[in-house]
C-alpha cells in the first residue's frame, strides 16, 4: 500500500515536469513544423540528387565564388566600418551629459526602429542622380554633370553600415556602463600615459562587448538582402539575393538549398566562435 | 505522538541526485515553542523548511501537523504562516492587500477580512500604513508587513526563513526581540531557520544544529552551548579551544584525559566513558583566566603571547602553546591590572568545571 | 581639485573631447539623414524624386489614400501584424515560463529551438517556408504571411519575457501559495500583474518585427502584398515620392507603438543583451 502511494508520488516528480513541458509544446510543435524541419528540408534538397554536385558549383564555379567571396568582404567592411563608428560613439554616450545621452540615444534609436525600407529609400533620394548630395555639388559648382554614386559596393556599404552599426553600439554600450571609471583613473595614478591606460585596461576590458557587436554585424550582414539590392542595384551581388534569383526565377531548390546551407554554416560558425570566446573569456574571469 | 507536539517529521529523507539532504531526520516541535534549526549552508535545513511548506516532496518518511499528515498536501492546504528570506511581500499590492491575501485566497467575508488586517496590522504597530506600497517602506517596517501577513489567518504554524538577513544589526536586533516577544504572546508554534548561532542563541526556545542532512544536537541554547555534543557542534557554536586525547582514569565526576602532546586535562562530566576511549576537552576562550604568581587550576598550559585584539570592554588573547598550536583567550580588562603584552610568556590555566567532555564516537579515531 | 575625475595635462584632454564630440556629432547625423531627408520630400510639390522640393503639397499623402494597392497593403500588414504579435505573444510567452521555471530532460534543445530562428538569416526562413506553402498552396494568404512572421517573431517575444520572468522573485509565488493560493492563482495573481509590462513590451515588438519584415512577405505574400513589399516593388519600378509619404506615415506608427510600449509596457530597448 505504501509502496503504491510512493509509487504515485514518485510519478509526482514527473508531474512537477510535466507542466513545463507542456507549455513549451505549442512553441515547439510549432517552430518544428514551421521552421526546423522545413530548413532542414531545403537542406536535404541541396544533396537529393546523392552528390554534392551543387556544392562543388557553388564553391568552383567563379561566378558563385565571386558571390561567396564578395558577400564575405562586404560583411567584413560592414563589421570594420561599423566598429569604427561605434565604438567612439558608445564610449561618448558613457560620459556625455545626461542632455546629450538622451540626444544620441535619440539619434540612435530613431533611425533603428525606423523600417530598413524606408531608410534604404532615402539613401536612394540621397545619392541618386538628382538625389542632395549630386544637386549640392551641382550647385557648388564643383561638378558640372550628375556622378553616379548609387548601384555600387560603396552605396550598398553606405546602406548597410547606417542599418547594421546600432546593433553594434549596444552591446558596446552595455559593457562599457559597466566598466569601473575608477580602473582608469587607477590605469593612470599608476602612471600609464592615456593611450597605454585606454589600450591596455579600458580595450580588453570592453573586449566582450567588441565581440558580441561584431558577431552580430557580421551575421546580419552575410544575410543581407534589401539593401545590396536596392543599392546595388543589380551590380552588387551578395549570397541572399543570389538564393532569391535561384528561387523565383530559376526555380532551382536544389543549387538554392545548396547556397542556403553555405550561408547557414557561415553564420553558425561564426555565431559558435564567438559563444566559444565569450565561454573561455568568462571562465578566464 | 503527544498532545503538545504541534509539527513532527517522521524519517524525513529527500536525495538530490546522489546528495542526501536530509537524511532520515526526526523532530517535534512543541506548542507554543520556537524552535530554530542552525547550520552552514548545505546543512539540509533549507531543504527541511521547503518539505515543512511543501514547496519539496519528500523521498521518504512523512511530515505530521497537529495530528495530521501533511506530506503529499499542497502548500496552500497547509495552514502554515511563512515569513520568507527577502519577505516576498507582493510589489504591486498595498500594504493592507498583502496582508488580506491569504484570507481573500480563503475566501473569507469581507468585513471579517477588514477586521483581520486591522487587528495583524495593529498587533506589529503598522496601523495607518494600510495604503502604502511595499516600496514605500523602510526594510523593517516590510519585515513588519511580512509577518502581519504570515499570521493574519491563524496559521498552525509559522515557518522564519532567515527573516533578518537584510536589516541592519541595529534594527536586526530591535526586530529579533520584537518578533519573539509577538511569537510569545501569541503562543504561535514557530520553526525558524538561520545560519546565524547568535540570532538562534537569543531567539530560541530550543535549538537543532544540522550538518550534512542530520540533527547533530537538539537541545536549548545553554546545553547547546555549555555541553555541545560532538566536535561540530562545538565548533560551530561559538569559539572553542578543544584537546583531543584518551579518558585515563576518573576520580568521582572528574575525569582525567591524556593529552596528545601528554598533558593531563581533568575535566568535569556526568557519563564518564570508559577508560581508553578517544575524548575531547572543550574550554570556551571566555573560561580561562591568566595565572600570575604562585595561583593554580586543575588545569594550567603555558605559552607565547602571540596577538592581542583589543576590544574595549574585553580583550582577545591568541596564546602559542608550541608545536604550531593556539589556545585562545578571552577576557574582561581592568584597570590597574598589569597588561598583557604580545611576546610575554603567560600560564593560563581553568578549572575542571569550566571545561566540557566530548565523547568522541567509537572508532573515530583521532 | 577635483576629486572624481583625473585630469591629464588639461588642453590635451579637453581637445580630445572637443575631437571626439565632433566626430560623434558626425556620426549621428550620418544615422539621422535619410529620416531627416524623407519627411521634406513627402511634402514636395515635384512629381519626382526633387531635392530641395520646389513647393509645400500633401499630393502625395492623397495619393497614398486614394491608390486602392496602397491601402489594401496597409490593411494586409495590420491584419498580419495584429495576428503575428497574438500569436507570437501567446506562444512566446508560455514557452519562457518553460523555459525559465522548468527543468526537463531536453530544454537545451528547445532553448535553441526557439532562439534558432534570430541566428539563422531571414532569407533562409523564408525559403524554407516558401517551400513547404508552395506545396500546401498557402502563398498569397495574408496567414501564410503571418505564420512566417510569428517564426521570426517568437524569439523576440521569449527573450523580453524571458528576461522579466528570470528577475521576478519566484519566491513570491511560493509565498502566495503558502498563503493559501493554488499555483495557477499564484501565477495569476501574483505574477502575471508583474510581469505583464514585459509581455506588452514582447507584443509590440512582434508587431514592429512583422509590421517590418520584407523578405519572408517577399515569398509568402504573393500578389496579397504587405507595405514593405508593396513598397519595395514601388522602389524597383518607378519611385514616385508617394513612398517618402508611406515612409513618414510608418515612421509615425512605428513612433506611436515605441511610445505606446513606454507607456504601457516595460519599453523596448535594445541595450540589455
Amino acid at each position: 500500500m505504501t509502496s503504491l502511494i510512493t509509487w504515485f508520488r514518485r510519478n509526482g516528480a514527473m508531474r512537477e515536469h510535466a507542466g513545463p513541458v507542456a507549455l513549451s509544446l505549442p512553441a515547439v510543435i510549432f517552430l518544428l513544423i514551421l521552421f526546423a524541419i522545413p530548413v532542414v528540408q531545403l537542406m536535404l534538397l541541396s544533396v537529393q540528387s546523392g552528390s554534392f554536385e551543387h556544392y562543388e558549383k557553388a564553391f568552383t564555379d567563379e561566378l558563385y565564388v565571386t558571390v561567396l567571396l564578395n558577400t564575405f568582404k562586404i560583411a567584413l567592411m560592414v563589421t570594420v566600418i561599423s566598429f569604427l563608428l561605434a565604438y567612439p560613439l558608445a564610449y561618448y554616450l558613457t560620459i556625455a551629459s545626461p542632455m546629450w545621452r538622451a540626444i544620441g540615444m535619440f539619434c540612435l534609436l530613431m533611425p533603428f526602429w525606423t523600417s530598413i525600407l524606408v531608410r534604404t529609400y532615402a539613401w536612394m533620394a540621397i545619392l541618386g542622380r538628382r538625389g542632395i548630395v549630386n544637386e549640392a555639388l551641382l550647385s557648388l559648382g564643383i561638378i558640372d554633370t550628375p556622378v553616379s554614386l548609387l548601384y555600387n559596393t560603396s552605396a550598398v556599404l553606405v546602406g548597410m553600415v547606417h542599418v547594421l552599426m546600432p546593433y553594434m553600439v549596444f552591446p558596446l554600450y552595455a559593457v562599457m556602463r559597466r566598466v569601473d571609471p575608477n580602473l582608469m583613473q587607477a590605469a593612470f595614478g599608476l602612471g600609464a600615459p592615456a593611450w597605454r591606460a585606454f589600450a591596455r585596461v579600458y580595450f580588453p576590458m570592453t573586449m566582450p562587448g567588441v565581440l558580441a557587436g561584431a558577431s552580430l554585424v557580421f551575421i546580419l550582414s552575410m544575410g543581407f538582402f534589401i539593401t545590396p539590392v536596392l543599392l546595388g542595384g543589380g551590380r552588387v551581388t551578395m549570397i541572399a539575393v543570389l538564393i532569391e534569383q535561384f528561387v523565383t526565377e530559376f526555380l532551382a531548390w536544389e543549387f538554392a538549398g545548396a547556397l542556403s546551407m553555405a550561408l547557414l554554416a557561415f553564420t553558425l560558425v561564426v555565431y559558435g566562435t564567438f559563444k566559444w570566446f565569450m565561454k573561455s573569456e568568462r571562465n578566464l574571469a | 505522538m503527544t498532545n503538545d507536539t504541534d509539527l513532527r517529521l517522521e524519517q524525513a529523507l529527500k536525495t538530490f541526485g546522489n546528495v542526501t539532504a536530509l537524511d532520515h531526520v526526526d523532530l517535534s516541535v512543541r506548542n507554543g515553542e520556537l524552535l530554530t534549526i542552525l547550520g552552514p549552508s548545505g546543512s539540509g535545513k533549507t531543504t527541511l523548511l521547503r518539505l515543512v511548506a511543501g514547496f519539496a516532496e519528500p523521498d521518504g518518511g512523512r511530515i505530521l501537523l497537529q495530528g495530521r499528515d501533511i506530506t503529499w498536501l499542497p502548500p496552500a492546504k497547509r495552514d502554515i504562516g511563512m515569513v520568507f528570506q527577502n519577505y516576498a511581500l507582493f510589489p504591486h499590492m498595498t500594504v493592507a492587500e498583502n496582508v488580506a491575501f491569504p484570507l481573500q485566497m480563503r475566501k473569507t467575508a469581507k468585513p471579517e477580512i477588514a477586521k483581520r488586517v486591522k487587528w495583524a496590522l495593529g498587533i506589529v504597530e503598522l496601523g495607518g500604513y494600510e495604503e502604502r506600497l511595499p516600496r514605500q517602506l523602510s526594510g523593517g517596517q516590510q519585515q513588519r508587513v511580512a509577518f502581519a501577513r504570515a499570521i493574519v489567518f491563524d496559521p498552525r504554524i509559522l515557518l522564519l526563513d532567515e527573516p533578518f538577513g537584510a536589516l541592519d544589526r541595529k534594527l536586526r536586533e530591535q526586530i529579533q526581540l520584537e518578533v519573539r516577544r509577538l511569537q510569545q504572546q501569541l503562543n504561535l508554534t514557530s520553526l525558524f531557520v538561520t545560519h546565524d548561532q547568535e540570532e538562534a542563541l537569543i531567539l530560541s526556545d530550543r535549538i537543532a544544529v544540522m550538518n550534512a542532512g542530520r540533527i547533530e544536537q537538539l537541545g536549548t541554547p545553554h546545553e547547546i552551548y555549555e555541553k555541545p555534543a560532538n566536535r561540530f557542534v562545538a565548533d560551530f557554536i561559538g569559539i572553542s579551544n578543544l584537546f583531543s586525547g584518551v579518558v585515563e582514569g576518573r576520580d568521582s565526576d572528574i575525569a582525567a584525559v591524556r593529552g596528545e602532546d601528554g598533558k593531563l586535562f581533568q575535566v568535569a562530566a556526568e557519563n564518564i566513558p570508559d577508560t581508553g576511549t578517544g575524548a575531547v576537552v572543550l574550554v570556551r576562550p571566555e573560561r580561562l583566566q591568566l595565572l600570575q604568581g604562585d595561583r593554580d587550576l586543575e588545569n594550567t598550559i603555558s605559552g607565547e603571547v602571540a596577538e592581542i585584539v583589543y576590544l574595549g570592554q574585553s580583550e582577545k588573547l591568541r596564546i602559542d602553546i608550541g608545536e604550531g598550536r593556539d589556545v585562545l583567550m578571552h577576557r574582561q580588562t581592568r584597570l590597574g591590572e598589569a597588561a598583557v603584552e604580545v611576546g610575554a610568556r603567560i600560564n593560563v590555566g581553568w578549572t575542571a568545571a569550566d571545561a566540557h567532555l566530548i565523547v568522541e564516537a567509537a572508532g573515530a579515531g583521532v | 581639485m577635483s576629486g572624481t575625475e583625473y585630469s591629464p595635462p588639461g588642453r590635451r584632454r579637453n581637445w580630445g573631447r572637443i575631437v571626439l564630440g565632433l566626430y560623434c556629432g558626425l556620426v549621428l547625423s550620418f544615422l539621422m539623414l535619410p529620416i531627416v531627408v524623407v519627411f521634406p520630400l513627402s511634402f514636395s510639390s515635384a512629381s519626382y524624386l526633387q531635392f530641395p522640393p520646389p513647393g509645400f503639397s500633401l499630393q502625395w499623402y492623397e495619393r497614398y489614400l486614394e491608390t486602392p494597392s496602397w491601402i489594401s497593403a496597409t490593411i494586409v500588414s495590420l491584419q498580419v501584424g495584429i495576428g503575428t504579435t497574438i500569436l507570437a505573444t501567446i506562444l512566446g510567452t508560455m514557452v519562457a515560463f518553460s523555459l525559465v521555471r522548468g527543468t526537463y530532460p531536453g530544454k537545451p534543445w528547445v532553448d535553441r529551438l526557439v532562439a534558432a530562428p534570430i541566428v539563422v538569416p531571414n532569407i533562409i526562413i523564408a525559403v524554407a517556408i516558401y517551400g513547404l506553402f508552395a506545396d500546401l498552396k498557402l502563398i498569397g494568404n495574408w496567414y501564410g504571411v503571418m505564420i512566417g512572421h510569428t517564426v521570426y517573431a517568437i524569439p523576440f517575444v521569449v527573450l523580453v519575457v524571458s528576461a522579466a520572468l528570470r528577475n521576478f522573485d519566484v519566491s513570491q509565488e511560493h509565498a502566495a501559495m503558502g498563503l493559501g493560493a493554488s499555483r495557477l492563482r499564484a501565477v495569476f495573481t501574483v505574477t502575471f500583474p508583474q510581469i505583464k509590462p514585459a509581455i506588452i513590451s514582447g507584443a509590440f515588438l512582434a508587431f514592429i518585427t512583422s509590421f517590418d519584415e520584407l523578405i519572408i512577405a517577399l515569398f509568402l505574400s504573393g500578389s496579397n502584398m504587405t507595405l514593405p513589399k508593396k513598397m519595395f516593388e514601388n522602389i524597383i519600378s518607378e519611385i514616385d515620392p508617394t513612398i517618402s509619404a508611406v515612409s513618414v506615415l510608418q515612421i509615425v506608427l512605428v513612433g506611436i507603438v515605441l511610445f505606446l510600449s513606454q507607456r504601457l509596457g516595460a519599453g523596448v530597448s535594445p541595450i540589455k543583451s
